[in-house]
């Protein structure tokens, strides 16, 4: 099940609000008592779907789970930090960290951070029994399911929707003419090329930019093991025609670090003509290193950016071998390293940079990050900036940080994709979350109605 | 009769084997790490968590163990359990085949409620009526099925909004809204299996209509319409329940695409979900059940070949 249901299922200590804020949830009140810890009180009368009670201790024991590398949990980066969760009754615990970090709210508030009885807690179970705004009454698996109001939620009086009936459609096709026909009245992800028409046609199209693109490397062996000319890929992007290619202009270009600000937002520039100089600094004077760059055939916005990428590459100097295999053999090829550039899409779980950029530069086993990149220097910086408790300490290891990426490229970013939901017109009141928070917006279902 | 029966039940039986062996041995050759699939991708998971997706998978076992496990486990009607749901493969399966059945069975009855009439029709008449069923009949075997599946959701979904775009209800749910969703993949999924059918049909009733017999029994005084209906049109249906057979195996494939067209619920769907998480389970379960679906309906096929021409069992 897609963590964007488990926000209409689940609920953990905290949530987005419907911009995308980070607010309380099963907790009622959150109290910082120093920068390492955290006082919780949870709603009285908490229960699951099932009528158990929510206590303390099963919070305890969720958040103690997720913070085991070896159950690769999405919140693992955040809950990592928690040193002690200490009880003092069923409603009232305090959480002190090992270190400090700001954004140890904002993972609590992730929606696969929820908190479920203890006898869910396993990789071999789906968890289905929550505490969120709705409960699973039926589940025909990759058809459909059918959620209904819980109403044992501590915010059941603002959920508008009695019932959810969500149908699977994994063509993007089918999806919008499952619109277009009158079958259903919202859909998510919707293509891009479909805007235009979906708008025309008389229904609402309402996105946010967030997820965003790069050109990441094999730094390990290779051309791109040297940084010259990952830096030449940088100046050799052209975004706005690569937004145009894969997203049909629904997007903005990146030049840095997404959500960055002044110092992280302008790393580089559209320059083909330095991006050339680079390559010739690099010992390829008269013609570029033949480099292999890898897409997939199941993802085709990626597929796309990367043709894009492609004649970046060759414009100035590259010789380029593009693949594109199916979306598990790409990913396999790119954990593996057996490419020299690749094109990835990335989101924060967070939106404090020095939560999240760590992902992206660190060792990890993931496809979506540069083989092979590590630079004590920039992990250093962004330490720095994470346990820093002076803001302007902070902002300092995070511009040399931005630095840093701004010279070794352990990524070049591409664009930020505008990602939409479209619905009839008897559909009021959804919002669209900003910034990283973006996939999480169906949980704004629960303040939806409908009318007719 | 009954040794035929024995000799095509071990054919099948063995051709199931080879089946399964063959996929189980294609798909973990494929690359495409399954753990890696099951953890997301997204963050959060470590070396450390993959390792241990894949010893709850059993994929740290030698490739001979996890065959010998897994055939052992389908003899004992045991087809395995999902690695993206937990759920058994079986109970996955028995979910949806019931939907690909229905798709199928509607298409086939389609097809040959217009293919046998449309054929005969052409095959008697000859002339104009010929041309035509040769011209409707190339144009239906020309255009890909995807082609008439998006025409007919823009048509009939989209533009008049007369049938649903996609998914299925079940019967026993809403009777009519089972028909509506059914309507639109079936005729679609008909459309070039009714062409063939009307094409064997046709050249089946010429050829026959020339024999000897015909000449013989109108000679005898019967009417044109009698020797025609009794005898002519029976006497065709030789070829034309052998393409049947075939054509509705072959279903089985095309299927695939009106699934994804339509978003139908059927096992066609679960497979292609299947391949997209490496979910080898529900990759072997389905091929399987594919398999011997296949295998049943030529087996049918050649009892009713046998039934229709004594000959057959000899051979």
């Amino acid at each position: 099940m897609s963590y964007q249901l488990y926000g209409l299922m689940h609920r953990g200590l905290m949530t987005y609000s419907g911009k995308g804020e980070v607010v309380p949830a099963l907790a009622e009140t959150v109290e910082q008592v120093d920068s390492l810890t955290y006082k919780f009180m949870l709603h009285d009368g908490l229960t699951y779907h099932d009528g158990t009670p929510l206590v303390a201790d099963d919070v305890r024991a969720a958040l103690l789970w997720y913070a085991d590398p070896a159950n690769s949990a999405r919140s693992y980066p955040g809950v990592r930090f928690i040193k002690d969760i200490a009880i003092a009754s069923d409603t009232e615990f305090t959480i002190t960290l090992n270190s400090v970090n700001l954004s140890f709210l904002e993972y609590l508030a992730d929606p696969s951070a929820f908190i479920v009885p203890q006898n869910q807690l396993s990789a071999d179970v789906e968890a289905t029994n929550g505490a969120g705004p709705f409960k699973l009454e039926s589940w025909d698996e990759g058809v459909g399911l059918v959620l209904t109001k819980f109403d044992g939620f501590y915010g059941a009086d603002d959920v508008t929707l009695d019932r959810i009936d969500v149908s699977f459609y994994s063509d993007a096709t089918a999806r919008v003419n499952a619109l277009l026909s009158g079958d259903v009245d919202f859909i998510d992800y919707v293509p891009w090329e479909s805007y235009d028409q979906l708008e025309a046609s008389g229904f609402v199209v309402h996105g946010e930019v967030g997820v965003f693109q790069s050109a990441i490397f094999n730094v390990e062996t290779g051309p791109f093991a040297d940084p010259k000319l990952r830096l030449a890929v940088a100046y050799a992007l052209n975004r706005e025609n690569a937004t145009a290619a894969a997203f049909f202009g629904h997007g903005t270009s990146l030049f840095g670090v997404p959500g960055s600000g002044p110092t992280g937002e302008n790393l580089w520039e559209y320059n083909p003509e330095r991006a050339k100089e680079l390559l010739a600094e690099a010992g390829y004077a008269n013609g570029g290193p033949k480099v292999h760059l890898l897409s997939n055939s199941t993802y085709v916005f990626l597929r796309d950016l990367a043709l894009s990428v492609q004649a970046d590459l060759e414009a100035v100097g590259f010789e380029v071998e593009f693949t594109s295999p199916d979306w598990p053999t790409f990913t396999e090829e790119a954990v593996a390293g057996k490419y020299d550039v690749t094109v990835q899409g990335n989101v924060g779980n967070v939106q404090d940079p020095a939560g999240w950029l760590p992902r992206l530069v660190q060792p990890r086993p993931e496809a979506n990050k540069s083989f092979g990149y590590s630079n004590a220097d920039l992990d250093a910086a962004l330490a720095e900036a994470l346990a820093a408790e002076d803001a302007g300490a902070r902002q300092a290891a995070l511009d040399r940080a931005y630095k840093l990426i701004g010279e070794d490229v352990p990524f070049a970013t591409i664009n930020q994709r505008m990602q939409a939901y479209a619905y009839t017109d008897r559909v009021s009141g959804f919002e669209v979350m900003l910034g990283f928070t973006q996939p999480y917006s169906v949980n704004n279902l629960i303040n939806v109605t409908i009318t007719g | 009769m009954v040794s035929f029966l024995i000799r095509r039940i071990a054919t099948a039986i063995v051709l199931a084997w080879v089946v399964l062996t063959l996929i189980f041995f294609a798909i973990h050759t494929v690359p495409g790490d399954p753990a890696y699939q099951l953890a997301g991708g997204d963050s959060g998971f470590t070396e450390e968590g993959l390792q241990q997706i894949r010893e709850s998978l059993g994929l740290d076992r030698p490739l001979g163990e996890q065959y010998a496990n897994y055939l052992l486990g389908v003899l004992g009607g045991d087809l395995g359990e999902s690695f993206a749901t937990g759920q058994p493969v079986a109970q996955s399966i028995l979910r949806r085949l019931p939907a690909t059945l229905q798709l199928i069975a509607a298409a086939a009855v389609l097809a040959i409620a217009a293919g046998i009439p449309f054929g005969a029709w052409a095959g008697r008449r000859r002339g104009m009526a010929d041309a035509l069923m040769t011209s409707v009949t190339s144009v239906a075997l020309a255009v890909p099925v995807y082609v008439v599946g998006a025409l007919a959701v823009l048509l009939f979904s989209v533009t008049w909004r007369l049938l649903p775009a996609g998914g299925l209800t079940p019967f026993a749910e809403d009777p009519m809204g089972f028909l509506r969703g059914l309507l639109l993949p079936a005729v679609t999924l008909s459309l070039a299996f009714s062409a063939v059918v009307a094409r064997m049909t046709r050249t089946a009733v010429i050829e026959t209509s020339d024999r000897d017999w015909v000449r013989t029994a109108t000679s005898f005084g019967l009417t044109r319409r009698r020797v025609f209906n009794r005898y002519v049109l029976r006497n065709s249906m030789n070829p034309v329940v052998t393409v049947v057979g075939l054509e509705i195996g072959s279903f089985l494939g095309a299927s695939v695409i009106i699934e994804r067209v339509f978003n139908y619920p059927g096992i066609s769907t679960l497979l292609i979900d299947g391949v997209s998480a490496r979910d080898y389970p529900v990759v072997q379960g389905v091929v399987i059940v594919i398999a011997v679906l296949f295998i049943l309906i030529n087996l049918v096929v050649d009892i009713l070949y046998g039934i229709l021409d004594p000959r057959a069992r000899i051979r």
